[in-house]
């Protein structure tokens, strides 16, 4: 497994896409960023915490990683190379997994930092503590784990790029709409907000977040990230593959 | 060319690198592979021969462990199971169906890429297997770029990586110039004097004849019949070929001698098979009845034309 995931980077830093889309991520994190600055100075850690409440863009461009670095190997076969080197089916997924997520953690951090960094330009370190700037980051990479969880799912179950783009699309933002819409109408499907993926990271730092709201968030996510994988792991194992 | 290296044959006889017992794969209501017993020993080269769909890839495909059998057992390298180990594994070398590769990398980076997933430690392997197969001056050309041979080349040269100890190559000469199949046979012929068990099916029986030390004949998923290189020279069948221009006259002649074995080869070639055949016998009847003959001579039966045979065969 450790293998797979040397070759994958080894591939990654070989292929234009790669700085391309750091390239992107980073554009859209700086031009954010100078949005909210144009109108009165932010200190770093109040920029930082802006920018993680507003991240949720980061994840097309980890669902171009996934595209490029796994849905492909299952377009141009090469994954049969892979199996048939010695490495099993659990080894693979997780190998996959384990690669999507440290990209994920490098586009977040990168987020992250660069938000810090102009921040700290602007109104200097600011109040807020490291440790709320890490619990944001934490959270953040959490929900990003379980969209990785999910993508990974579904490249194995659909083994094509453009089946991998609409559900992502559908999984990220239709629970969300759904439920903010009905909401209106059944005002006790408020209770599935955090099942959505989406909780707001405003309210996850504010001082009156309770303990409990703090454990779901963690929860949640965790639910989907063990969910996607044994399912992935159990239906791949069992895939003749063609 | 080469020569098989008989001897070294003879001290590995009986050792199987691969056995197969009653190895079924069913999709759905289609038995793809039905019951096959393989047996491939230690240094042969064990050419499998089917038409298309007789479940040559099916069956390579479960040895590979990209299939599960539906039943039965594959036991590699002494190892039995329902599933092929990953320790096994790791000891094949395989190219099955199109060879797929990084389309934005050229061949050094894909096989870089393979070498370091396959964990070999020998950084300059790489390079060795570039040249081995005859890649080493594909430069920086993409793999999309590579005519259907440079691709058929880089899989075998990916088969290579890891010094396997059984190679199972699934058509690897198609799509290769007539130099280029020389090269893979001569190829194929060194990895084997080095001890390396090869397992390969090919459309081109012809030249699969050239290098094969052992035959599998699948058909509709079965394993019709296994036979040695030796068995298969002794059994091959000796026949007159008369080659005329006027078939139907020819036959009336022949059954009027009373000749039974007789085959229609082509529209203008007729065989004989019945033993003991006086020739000048033949040659003069014909004459006689004013038949225009153009050749007459004697041939043995090729794989090919085994092949051809079993397949039309009852007892199939």
């Amino acid at each position: 497994m450790m293998n797979l995931i040397k070759a994958d980077f080894y591939r990654l830093v070989k292929t234009k896409m790669f700085y391309i889309t750091l390239l992107l991520s980073i554009g859209f994190t700086v031009v954010q960023d100078l949005s909210y600055l144009s109108r009165e100075p932010i200190s770093a850690g109040n920029l930082t915490k802006l920018a993680a409440g507003n991240s949720d863009f980061l994840w097309y461009f980890i669902l171009i990683f996934s595209l490029s670095m796994m849905a492909n190997d299952f377009t141009l076969k090469t994954h049969k190379n892979v199996l048939t080197s010695g490495l099993s089916r659990t080894g693979y997924y997780l190998g996959k997994g384990v690669f999507l997520a440290l990209l994920a953690f490098l586009v977040l951090f990168t987020h992250f930092s660069l938000s810090y960094v102009l921040g700290y330009l602007s109104a200097g370190a600011g109040a807020l503590s490291f440790f709320s700037i890490l619990i944001s980051f934490g959270l953040q990479y959490l929900l990003t784990l379980a969209v990785v969880a999910f993508l990974t799912f579904v490249i194995v179950f659909t083994q094509k790029g453009t089946a991998t783009i609409f559900a992502t699309i559908l999984f990220i933002t239709a629970p969300m709409i759904a439920i903010r819409l009905l909401q209106r109408v059944l005002p006790v499907l408020s209770n599935l907000i955090p099942f959505d993926l989406r909780f707001n990271m405003l309210a996850a730092l504010s001082q009156s977040v309770q303990s409990g709201d703090l454990l779901r968030m963690i929860l949640v996510p965790l639910f989907w990230i063990l969910a996607f994988n044994f399912a992935g792991i159990w239906y791949f194992g069992k895939l003749d593959i063609k | 060319m080469l020569i098989l290296d008989m001897e070294k044959r003879e001290q590995y006889n009986n050792e199987p690198v691969l056995t197969t017992e009653k190895l079924t794969k069913r999709y759905n209501q289609k038995l793809a592979v039905d019951h096959v017993f393989l047996s491939v020993n230690k240094g042969d080269i064990y050419g499998l021969v089917g038409r298309n769909g007789a479940g040559k890839t099916t069956l390579f495909r479960m040895i590979c462990g990209l299939a599960a059998p539906t039943y039965g057992t594959i036991t590699l390298f002494g190892q039995k199971g329902t599933k092929v180990s990953q320790r096994c594994l790791s000891r094949i070398g395989s190219a099955i169906e199109y060879p797929g590769f990084y389309p934005e990398l050229d061949a050094k980076s894909n096989l870089e890429y393979f070498r370091i997933l396959k964990g070999v430690v020998k950084k300059n392997a790489v390079n060795e297997i570039l040249e081995l197969v005859g890649l080493s001056d594909a430069g920086k050309k993409k793999f999309r770029d590579f005519s259907l041979g440079m691709k058929q080349r880089l899989a075998i040269g990916l088969a290579l990586l890891g010094d396997p100890d059984l190679l199972i190559l699934d058509e690897p000469i198609n799509g290769l110039d007539p130099l280029g199949i020389v090269e893979v046979r001569e190829l194929l012929l060194e990895l084997n004097q080095k001890s390396i068990t090869i397992l390969i099916s090919s459309h081109l029986l012809s030249e699969l004849s050239l290098i094969a030390t052992r035959y599998g004949f699948l058909k509709e998923g079965k394993l019709v019949r296994e036979i040695d290189r030796e068995e298969l020279e002794q059994q091959s069948r000796k026949a007159f070929s008369i080659k005329t221009a006027e078939t139907s006259r020819v036959l009336n002649v022949l059954e009027a001698m009373g000749f039974k074995d007789v085959q229609v080869v082509s529209l203008n070639e007729v065989r004989i098979y019945d033993h003991n055949i006086d020739s000048q016998e033949v040659i003069e009847t014909l004459l006689k009845h004013k038949v225009k003959i153009s050749q007459f001579s004697e041939v043995g039966e090729n794989l090919e034309e085994y092949f051809v045979s079993l397949s039309q065969g009852e007892e199939i």
